[in-house]
């Protein structure tokens, strides 16, 4: 970079006051001394088995803690609204984390609640006592746990960028992922039940992704 | 690479395909025609799509190829990335922590850490953003790690840094340089980091933003108000 005669005047490019430093010559870098890490392919294939082994242990899990009663009878489309949608936010959430990190989030947690809005225009007459809630809460956070950790260690050194809003949506994915599974086992389908005791376990997840992963999953 | 060059892609959208056609009545002809022309343009689009066709050199593809090879289990291609952005990292380094041989180090790290998240480089996606992200971060955790050596670091690396005098230079010149040099390491880093990758790394606006993780009117404001910082401490040392 070639030198200005003179002080720059204030509407003039700055000098770079390294570009003596520029052009000197750089160590070399020695590869065989990495340790081995895994291509592209690799990481993909780790991804895929993760999903499916995550999906194992929700279904492990659920059917440990066994479905609710009165599945047979439940109509398809409110198993749709209250399993399918969070699944298909944490899909969508899970896809669009390399990029608009802050839409899917959004979109994620905006279709899980307006699933359950949906699911609790449906007058069920069920009602269990409040007690119950914590359970639900206990259950989902458990359910959580699992896919949280399987995703953090898929997505290790993943992030070179926003690492904890992309960490934030692993998180809100699993939370996501607890809550339907969790609507095959609970039959209380009192909207606030859903809403608190279903619904702000996906918050804590996210919350909890955004601090404790994030340093886990940066490049 | 399959190349369609756009001038016969229009043409080819048009043309019914060959031997496709039944040997059934000249009505079920006319009721197929705009059904083997939708057929044709959605068959083409796909192939487009599935091919992506470069029609100007980007001016970072050989290095988003070999990083692209590298990802995808290329070993051999690390020779051509390490040639490509060692210098370049090292650079944006040296703007960033005020010393040649702190950036020596962190570009090594940097690099172990390229390997490290090869598996995770999209295809296709541009590989100096990305590489320069991850040397950002090399730094951001240096500078955490020794947040209380910083300052006295850079103080007494300045004679390492400072550039040589030399009988063409113009001391006042050398002290502007200084005076550059001192303002800039004194910025917050998100102003210094904004400033340095679009004025002395030449990045675009889309880039530094990528690299930085933020928008680009956020990447603007910083690098403009670290360019008002540094000009003013100009001036300042003018009036004097």
């Amino acid at each position: 970079m070639s030198h200005p005669a003179s002080v720059p005047a204030t509407s003039e490019p700055i000098p770079n006051p390294f570009s003596s430093e520029l052009d000197a010559p750089v160590p070399a870098v020695d590869p065989a001394r990495f340790p081995p890490s895994p291509a592209r392919h690799r990481v993909l294939h780790r991804r895929l088995a993760a999903i499916a082994l995550i999906a194992l242990c929700e279904l492990g899990l659920l059917a440990l803690l066994g479905t609710r009663a009165d599945l047979a009878g439940v109509p398809g489309s409110y198993l749709l609204l209250s399993a399918g949608v969070p699944l298909f936010a944490a899909a969508l959430a899970l896809a669009a984390g390399e990029r608009r990190a802050t839409l899917a989030l959004v979109l994620l947690l905006g279709a899980y609640f307006a699933g359950q809005l949906g699911a609790g225009a449906i007058d069920w007459p069920q009602r269990f006592a409040a007690w119950r809630w914590l359970r639900c809460s206990g259950l989902s956070a458990l359910l959580a746990s699992a896919p949280l950790v399987i995703m953090v260690v898929v997505f290790r050194h993943a992030f070179p960028t926003q690492s904890r809003r992309r960490s934030a949506l692993l998180g809100a994915v699993c939370g996501a992922l607890a809550a339907s599974t969790l609507r095959l086992h609970c039959p209380n389908d009192l909207l606030l039940h859903v809403l608190i005791a279903h619904g702000g376990p996906v918050l804590l997840t996210t919350a909890l992704a955004a601090i404790v992963a994030a340093p886990f999953t940066r490049a | 690479m399959l190349r369609v060059p756009s001038d016969e892609r229009s043409a080819h959208a048009f043309q019914p395909r060959r031997g496709c056609r039944s040997a059934s009545s000249a009505q079920s002809t006319k009721a197929r025609s705009p059904r083997f022309f939708a057929l044709c343009s959605l068959e083409l689009a796909s192939l487009v799509a599935l091919l992506p066709v470069r029609e100007s050199e980007h001016p970072h593809e050989e290095l988003d190829r070999a990083l692209d090879g590298y990802a995808a289990g290329v070993d051999a291609a690390f020779a051509v990335v390490h040639r490509l952005l060692a210098r370049r990292l090292r650079n944006f380094l040296l703007h960033l922590s005020g010393s040649r041989a702190l950036a020596d180090d962190l570009m090594q790290e940097t690099f172990f850490r390229i390997h490290r998240a090869r598996g995770s480089f999209k295809a296709g996606s541009p590989a100096l953003p990305w590489a320069l992200a991850i040397a950002r971060n090399v730094y951001i955790d240096h500078a955490r790690k020794h947040r209380h050596e910083a300052k006295a670091t850079q103080e007494s690396l300045a004679e390492h840094i400072s550039p040589a005098p030399s009988p063409e230079r113009d001391v006042e010149l050398q002290r502007a340089l200084e005076l550059v040099r001192r303002t800039l390491l004194e910025l917050p880093l998100a102003q210094r980091e904004a400033f340095v990758l679009l004025r002395f790394e030449q990045l675009s606006t889309a880039e530094a933003a990528s690299v930085l993780g933020v928008s680009e009117a956020a990447v603007k404001l910083r690098a403009f108000r670290a360019a008002e910082v540094i000009r003013a401490a100009l001036r300042e040392s003018e009036q004097r």
